[in-house]
């Protein structure tokens, strides 16, 4: 390894190339306590040449490598575990900015908010908006297809992705997609787009941009039931109106929020609020807003209050963006998930969601983007307490196994990575597990990058097997 | 969908569920005979010419099988035409924002693996933007389900987007889940007529530094807004919104500071997407949109409609251009094949004998790699052999 650290920083310099235990620290976790792996070594490409250097070195080696964004991921997919960790977050120039055709070339170590400020400049943005956008950056965004709360109406990271150059495990240098429209052949871009880290690394990427709504509203319902709000969202859903985000929080999570420095002005004695967006023209718009808060008074809410200003719209949706950060003050630890349910199932989900966790004797907290279905469950805790942490695991897994029970899947933004690996053989049979194998193994033969990450490896060599086995000529 | 006239003689199978799907993928690696996936065959000389033994129809691989309108989600067997899914969901409100080419006796099955779209692209994006979930064969013979029936998912590898658009060659698709939007309480088709061509940039430019929010924009030349009933022969640009009242109204305000507007049938839309009847060639170039309207007139100089008889018509919003040539192609040829920068063309329909210098796009680099991963024994719509 010291051969290699030597390699490597004759591409990116001494001072880009960390060994020492002491210096990787920081590089032993992401943004989901409870997992932690030290790479042997990190190196910090600060160029697209050196960054292809890097790999093509490491190709030479044979050597297994992890991409790394900002380090702000939810599922454990940035860690690398005694292989050399590549950190991207030197890698941050916005290469282009064509606001007339309303695209953005990126190096991968841009920030979200990053690209947000620059496309302001021409009244445009970038639609995918996970809660970390201030830190998170756009590669680390296409890896994990990432999401957001405004993705409800705008789509998520693969709706916005329309090219990447790719630099694949070997050093081969692919363009996936096309800023200029389609490209004939498969969607190589789509199955790229939430390929964790395992597919490559984007040496760029394309992006649309969206001119920016005229007008905003935005919504605060509160209810004195999970339920009521629960059964609002369903049935705004269902009229068809389409807010540009329905985030809802429960009232446990709504208190510690006004406890904290993020407090936002939320009623502390409900049960539950709504956080609605509905954006547009201006013509049509109020017609939308009375419609959805007449649907939440309908369904309980006791109080709809509509932000007056620019300032309090920023106010109430601080509250939302900053409740996990809120969260810390409850307890050294939290685990937090990331389950999908079908809209109308929401209701259901989240009173069994409160069974479940009351049955092991924790409290589950529920910030979520609740008009898409996707369900953030959460838990403080101490890791130190063995005996909680084993409940916490218990519920966790309980409640996983009740979201893919309900027609739902184990992860809407946050990826697979290591936390959900374990969930994976729930969701997909055997035969689509080994198909995936089979993607990764075009795109990583020697399975080097991420690896072990997303699809469980020991299944996959037993299933790729069975197929090679299969096309021999022996079809079962 | 998907027809091949190569295999137009060659013996049908057709299947009724899933479990005959495999079977004859199983008899198919058995006897080592290649197959033809097909729909409808509702577009049945669209694509490269295939090498096929036997014609695998999944027709009658039929039905919706889960609706559940308060989700906005849909799943249905790959052989579901499209008229039956509108009329499933219209019956709650809502549709499938996807109108492709074609006669709505199409498949689903055919629109995804073909990743078909129209108009509606404009607002609601292509195929790969509203699947959610499918099924399908590989040329393994094992059953695949990537995705599901949730709006949000990135679960594993995302073998849902390698499937939409792949035309088969990685194995059938069985079944789709879908998203669905709802049907607007107004749905609104205006025309805008140009009175000279060059027209078209300004209006280009002022159409998207609007406050528009429009489900369709399309550009249709002259000609054929003259045959739809659109224009006296002018070109003109086809105007879809939908809304509620006070959103219907006001986007109308706007338009009609921008150009004077026509109200039109909005049956004109599936007018614009049965043209391609009785074309020898149907191709799409696509690129920047602010270049579109230089595109435009380049295609018409090149692909001159006193020589053949041409329609086009262009997507405003994604710099796309369809053009449907009829009667002499063979006199545009080149004009049709040439490939010029910062353009992408993608052939639909073209005469057997042009398909030979076509290059394969699923058949070499990574896509050459994956197809082989998936059909190791080329089953699946084997392309005839190409010169490119």
């Amino acid at each position: 390894m010291q051969m290699l650290g030597t390699t490597l920083a004759r591409i990116v310099g001494d001072k880009r190339v960390l060994e020492r235990g002491s210096s990787l620290v920081a590089y032993t976790s992401d943004g989901l306590p409870g997992y932690s792996q030290t790479p042997s070594l990190a190196v910090f490409p600060g160029t697209r040449e050196e960054l292809i250097d890097v790999v093509r070195a490491l190709a030479d080696a044979g050597v297994p490598f992890v991409p790394r964004g900002a380090g702000t991921g939810l599922s454990g997919g940035a860690l690398a575990d005694g292989t050399v960790l590549i950190g991207l977050n030197r890698l941050t120039r916005i290469l282009s900015i064509d606001p007339d055709n309303r695209i953005a070339t990126v190096e991968p170590g841009v920030v979200n908010t990053s690209l947000q400020k620059a496309a302001a400049r021409h009244g445009l943005h970038y639609a995918p908006d996970p809660s970390s956008q201030s830190a998170c950056t756009i590669g680390g965004n296409v890896a994990e297809n990432a999401g957001g709360p405004h993705c409800l109406k705008y789509g998520v990271t693969l709706n916005h992705t329309v090219a990447a150059t790719v630099i694949l495990p070997d050093g081969e240098i692919v363009t996936l997609g096309s800023p200029l429209g389609e490209t004939p052949g498969y969607d190589l871009l789509g199955a790229f787009v939430g390929s964790e880290g395992c597919f490559g690394i984007a040496l760029d990427c394309t992006v649309r941009l969206l001119p920016n709504a005229p007008a905003v509203r935005t919504l605060l319902a509160d209810f004195m039931s999970i339920d009521a709000a629960a059964r609002a969202t369903s049935a705004i859903i269902a009229t068809g109106i389409l807010p540009a985000a329905l985030e809802m929080m429960d009232g446990a999570a709504v208190r510690l929020v006004e406890a904290s420095v993020y407090a936002a002005g939320y009623p502390t004695d409900c049960e539950a609020v709504l956080l609605v967006d509905l954006d547009g023209v201006v013509d049509g718009l109020e017609d939308d807003v009375a419609a959805v808060a007449a649907l939440c008074r309908e369904f309980g809410a006791r109080d709809v209050r509509i932000a007056a200003d620019a300032a309090e719209r920023t106010l109430l949706w601080q509250g939302r963006k900053k409740a996990f950060g809120a969260m810390g003050r409850a307890a050294p630890h939290l685990v937090l998930q990331d389950a999908v349910v079908p809209r109308t199932r929401l209701p259901a989900i989240l009173q069994e969601i409160g069974e479940i966790g009351a049955r092991y004797g924790l409290a589950v907290w529920n910030i979520f983007h609740a008009g898409d279905g996707n369900l953030h469950p959460s838990v403080s805790y101490d890791a130190a307490n063995a005996d909680e942490a084993h409940r916490v695991h218990l519920c966790m897994t309980e409640i996983m196994q009740a979201c893919i029970r309900e027609g739902g899947t184990i992860t809407g933004e946050h990826g697979v990575g290591l936390d959900k690996i374990d969930y994976m053989p729930s969701l997909f049979d055997g035969d689509t597990l080994a198909a995936m194998c089979r993607l990764r193994d075009v795109f990583d033969p020697a399975h080097r990058a991420n690896r072990g990450k997303v699809v469980p490896i020991h299944s996959c060599r037993e299933w790729h097997q069975a197929p090679a086995g299969r096309a021999a000529g022996t079809l079962p | 969908m998907n027809g091949d006239w190569a295999a137009v003689a060659a013996p049908t199978v057709y299947t009724r569920s899933v479990g005959e799907v495999q079977s004859a993928m199983r008899d198919a690696a058995a006897d080592a005979t290649a197959l033809q996936i097909a729909g409808a065959q509702s577009w049945a000389d669209g694509g490269p010419p295939r090498r096929a033994g036997r014609v695998l129809s999944l027709r009658h691989l039929s039905g919706i099988s889960t609706y559940v309108p308060g989700d906005l989600t849909i799943t249905a067997y790959a052989g579901t035409s499209l008229a039956e899914l509108s009329h499933a969901t219209a019956a709650h409100g809502q549709w499938l924002g996807l109108d492709p080419a074609g006669e709505r006796h199409g498949t689903i099955g055919a629109t995804i693996s073909t990743a078909s779209s129209g108009p509606l692209a404009h607002a609601f994006g292509t195929p790969r933007d509203l699947v959610l979930g499918l099924d399908a064969v590989t040329g393994y013979g094992e059953t695949v389900r990537p995705g599901g029936r949730v709006v949000k998912n990135v679960a594993g590898f995302d073998l849902v987007r390698l499937f939409t658009g792949s035309w088969g060659t990685l194995g059938p698709i069985t079944s789709i889940t879908l998203r669905l939007r709802a049907l607007p309480v107004h749905d609104v088709t205006l025309a805008i007529a140009l009175d000279e061509p060059a027209q078209l940039p300004v209006l280009l430019h002022a159409l998207r530094q609007s406050t528009l929010s429009l489900l369709a924009c399309e550009w249709v030349d002259g000609t054929t807004s003259k045959s739809l009933g659109i224009s006296d022969g002018r070109d003109a640009v086809l105007v879809r919104f939908g809304g509620n009242d006070s959103f219907v109204r006001g986007q109308r305000g706007v338009l009609s500071r921008l150009a004077f507007c026509e109200p039109s049938d909005p049956a004109v839309w599936g007018a614009l997407s049965l043209l391609d009847a009785g074309a020898g060639a149907v191709i799409r170039v696509s690129g920047s949109v602010t270049g579109l309207p230089a595109r435009i007139t380049r295609l018409r100089q090149e692909i001159r409609s006193d020589v053949v008889r041409v329609a086009m018509h262009a997507s405003l919003n994604r710099g796309v251009v369809r053009i449907i040539v009829a009667g002499n192609v063979n006199s545009v040829q080149p004009a049709l094949q040439a490939l010029h920068d910062g353009e992408q063309r993608i052939p639909e329909r073209l005469p057997n004998d042009w398909w030979a210098t076509e290059p394969d796009p699923f058949g070499v680099g990574l896509a050459g790699r994956i197809r082989a991963a998936f059909d190791p024994h080329a089953l699946c719509n084997p392309r005839m052999a190409t010169n490119a």
